[in-house]
């Protein structure tokens, strides 16, 4: 196999999303989970993103970090940090972060208003 | 053992240390786990488990060769190059530096699912009895076209095809692709409708082989001189 000389073939143009200023909210029930989750310490952050994969193409990843070497935008909301990549912003933009207290299915939820259809855990979207 | 030239296809070089778990994300079959020098096929779907393309995965130490058909190219990276996003994922397409061969009716005893490379030639034996070889265009390998004896290898076999039984847009359980799909390995695009049909067995479909003289009951899909293979429903 002829790789052109592997480390330097030059990589396909890849179509780079807009960055834009995320907004999103976080509920009363998830400000209460998080300040149980983070305790007086607030030098941690929540980093909200997103990956490829899950049943509806695209799937949440939500992370409590100190810092990341991925490119974020830092938001401050209701005392808490949130991190939020820029590469996901867009698909980001105007999302509520929920919390449900169920004994099945429960947990952190977004509410994305970006989305066009997610699966049945709620975890991925499209 | 014979072989012929798979001159619709693509050749991509995939490199960054999140590519096996993308690849896995996206596709039916398990390939997160893929060691070096180990070879899978998977199915690309969309969230509705329609094939985007059907892929050879080769896993060469420091990147992956990803082979698929080349006219569902631009379809697959339409659909993944916007979900690589924070991803360390980076494609080239190594196309016009290589030809794929397929070596069929291989019976040299290699382990299924290994590769190996040497003097400029890949070999990866994706099943039983085909070998996936990416050779360098350099080395002007002499190979006929896909010809009317591999179709008749393929109908005797029961090994779907791309253009005839792989489809864009089919669902692999349609397709005669059911061997790859995972069972078990958790969520991907598409994975939700594929447990839905497979546990309430609704929509499956199989391949099989038929006499051309029962031609009159079935859509066939590669028509062979005694056989064709028809997709029926089970």
């Amino acid at each position: 196999m002829d790789c052109g000389t592997c480390e330097t073939s030059s990589p396909l143009e890849m179509h780079k999303p807009e960055v834009v200023d995320v907004n999103l909210t976080i509920s009363g029930n998830a400000v209460k989970m998080l300040g149980d989750a983070f305790g007086d310490d607030r030098s941690m952050a929540l980093l909200v993103g997103v990956l490829s994969g899950g049943c509806s193409g695209y799937m949440y990843d939500l992370q409590i970090v100190e810092t990341t070497d991925i490119d974020c935008q830092e938001l401050n909301i209701d005392g808490f940090r949130v991190l939020i990549p820029n590469s996901s912003s867009h698909l980001l933009n105007g999302i509520q972060i929920d919390y449900e207290d169920r004994l099945m299915g429960g947990g952190f939820k977004i509410v994305n208003p970006n989305a066009q259809s997610s699966c049945g855990c709620g975890e991925s979207f499209s | 053992m014979p072989e012929v030239a798979f001159s619709e296809s693509y050749v991509t070089l995939w490199r960054g240390k999140d590519c096996l778990a993308f690849i896995d994300g996206l596709s039916s079959n398990l390939v997160l786990g893929l060691s070096p020098n180990k070879v899978i096929q998977s199915a690309i779907l969309d969230k509705n488990a329609k094939i985007i393309d059907f892929v050879t995965i080769i896993n060469l130490g420091e990147f992956l060769a990803v082979v698929g058909y080349m006219p569902n190219f631009e379809a697959l990276l339409n659909f993944v190059t916007p979900k690589i996003l924070q991803s360390d994922v980076v494609i080239s397409d190594i196309s016009n530096l290589n030809d794929v061969i397929i070596h069929y009716e291989d019976n040299s005893g290699g382990e299924i699912g290994t590769c190996e490379t040497s003097d400029g030639e890949t070999k990866a034996r994706v099943s039983e009895k085909i070998t996936f070889c990416i050779v360098s265009k350099n080395m002007k390998i002499d190979c006929k076209e896909m010809d009317q004896d591999f179709h008749e290898w393929r109908i005797k076999n029961l090994i779907p095809w791309y253009g005839y039984e792989i489809l864009f847009g089919k669902i692999p359980y349609v397709c005669g692709l059911e061997n790859y799909v995972h069972v078990s390995k958790g969520c991907y695009t598409g994975q939700e409708i594929l447990t839905r049909m497979r546990t309430r067995s609704r929509g499956m479909k199989k391949l099989i082989s038929i006499s051309n003289s029962d031609f009159a009951n079935h859509k066939i899909t590669t028509k062979g001189k005694t056989n064709s293979l028809t997709i029926i429903s089970q």
